[in-house]
């Protein structure tokens, strides 16, 4: 448990010890709460030797909502990306949610080059072969924590319902709903086939859907917009902080491995 | 310019206890010495971690011992004080010893 449950350079010697300790007569308890609080020393001793990257990632991250100001802008600008949202379904979401995570990840992938140069020393050590593994983590990790988010937001509350509203053409708009856009309410129409009441022939209605971007997450439902945990928060500040969570988590994740030990713990030991 | 990493209180006992025990300086030892002197339960993982700071800073080495049965054979990790270490030792014990004697005698002290 020791050997497994701790992070960094595993120390046999000291689980040995332990072992020495209790074959000698020590109680199980007092095997147990060296064993604990060996573990959590170990846990300590690396956030510490993490500490620099940690105070990066943390400032970082807090650029990360302004970044997505930025990018809404961009990304629901139907001159730029609106022949995207009217690709069939699920092309249509694959391409939305592909077009976040690269955005994303663009974001973290910067924060890790400026932590890169910051760090010189880091630079000089480092190889490619970590380089590449810790951007794989980076986009790993993003992924992981948006598709959570994504849950949380879309369908933890009322599963299926809210499904429909995912993306621009769900499954709602099969036949490629025109878009448009005005500041920052737009407008798509899903068209739905009915029976006339009057006729009793099948007819195509068309049904407006508004987007809201100012939504957390901008994606289309029917009015009025399904309550889900995140799009709850009405504080400003609990929401910057929400939206920090995945670059933050992500970025700890991949510059974990990038930010080694300290120089003086690299010692080899003879 | 002298060197200005001091030592902390639980470090400087720690290097006190691997000079005690000399050649015989390993984990469960030191805890025990430690355990002794102060009275109370020490963790064998703060000693360690303690004794990794020092090593860091080249004040203690260590060196592996043959794996043995009755350890899960798993190896001792046997520490010894570098030159370093011993001058930090004396160091601290000087300006200890200065500021103690220089106290007017305390009043309530414990027996």
């Amino acid at each position: 448990m020791l050997e497994h449950s701790t992070p960094g350079p595993r120390n046999e010697a000291l689980a040995g010890d332990l072992l020495e300790e209790f074959r000698q007569g020590r109680s199980v308890g007092w095997y147990w709460r060296q064993t604990l609080a060996a573990i959590a020393i170990a846990c300590i001793r690396e956030i510490l030797n993490h500490r620099a990257m940690l105070l990066f990632a943390v400032l970082w991250s807090m650029l990360a909502p302004g970044w997505d100001f930025l990018i809404e802008k961009v990304e629901h600008n139907p001159s730029l990306f609106g022949p995207m949202w009217t690709l069939a379904w699920p092309w249509s979401t694959l391409a939305a949610l592909g077009l976040s995570l690269l955005i994303g990840a663009v974001f973290i992938w910067a924060g890790m080059l400026v932590y890169l140069v910051l760090h010189g020393s880091l630079v000089r050590g480092i190889s490619l072969r970590r380089l590449r593994m810790s951007i794989a983590l980076s986009l790993t990790g993003f992924i992981a924590v948006s598709a959570a988010m994504f849950a949380l937001t879309l369908l933890l509350p009322v599963t299926g319902h809210a499904i429909i509203g995912l993306g621009l053409n769900s499954s709602l708009a099969p036949d490629a709903p025109k878009y448009e856009g005005k500041k920052n309410r737009y407008w798509t129409y899903h068209y739905v086939r009915q029976v006339d009441p009057q006729t009793g022939k099948p007819v195509v209605v068309r049904s407006p859907v508004q987007i809201d971007t100012s939504d957390f997450y901008p994606y289309a439902s029917p009015a009025p917009a399904t309550p889900t945990p995140l799009s709850e928060i009405k504080d400003t500040s609990t929401r910057a902080i929400v939206a920090r969570l995945p670059y933050l988590l992500s970025m700890i994740y991949a510059l974990w491995g990038l930010s080694s030990l300290p120089n003086r713990y690299r010692r080899t030991r003879t | 310019m002298p060197d200005r990493t001091y030592l902390g209180e639980f470090e400087l006992m720690i290097l006190l206890a691997v000079l005690h025990l000399g050649d015989e300086a390993y984990g469960v030892p030191i805890s025990r010495e430690l355990e002794r002197h102060r009275g109370r339960d020490v963790s064998v993982g703060s000693v360690y971690a303690a004794l990794e700071r020092l090593e860091g800073k080249g004040l203690v080495a260590s060196s592996l011992g043959d794996p043995t049965p009755e350890r899960g054979g798993k190896a001792k990790r046997y520490f010894r004080i570098t030159k370093e270490g011993l001058r930090q030792v004396h160091e601290t014990r000087r300006v200890l010893t200065q500021l103690w004697q220089k106290l007017p005698e305390l009043k309530g002290e414990p027996i």
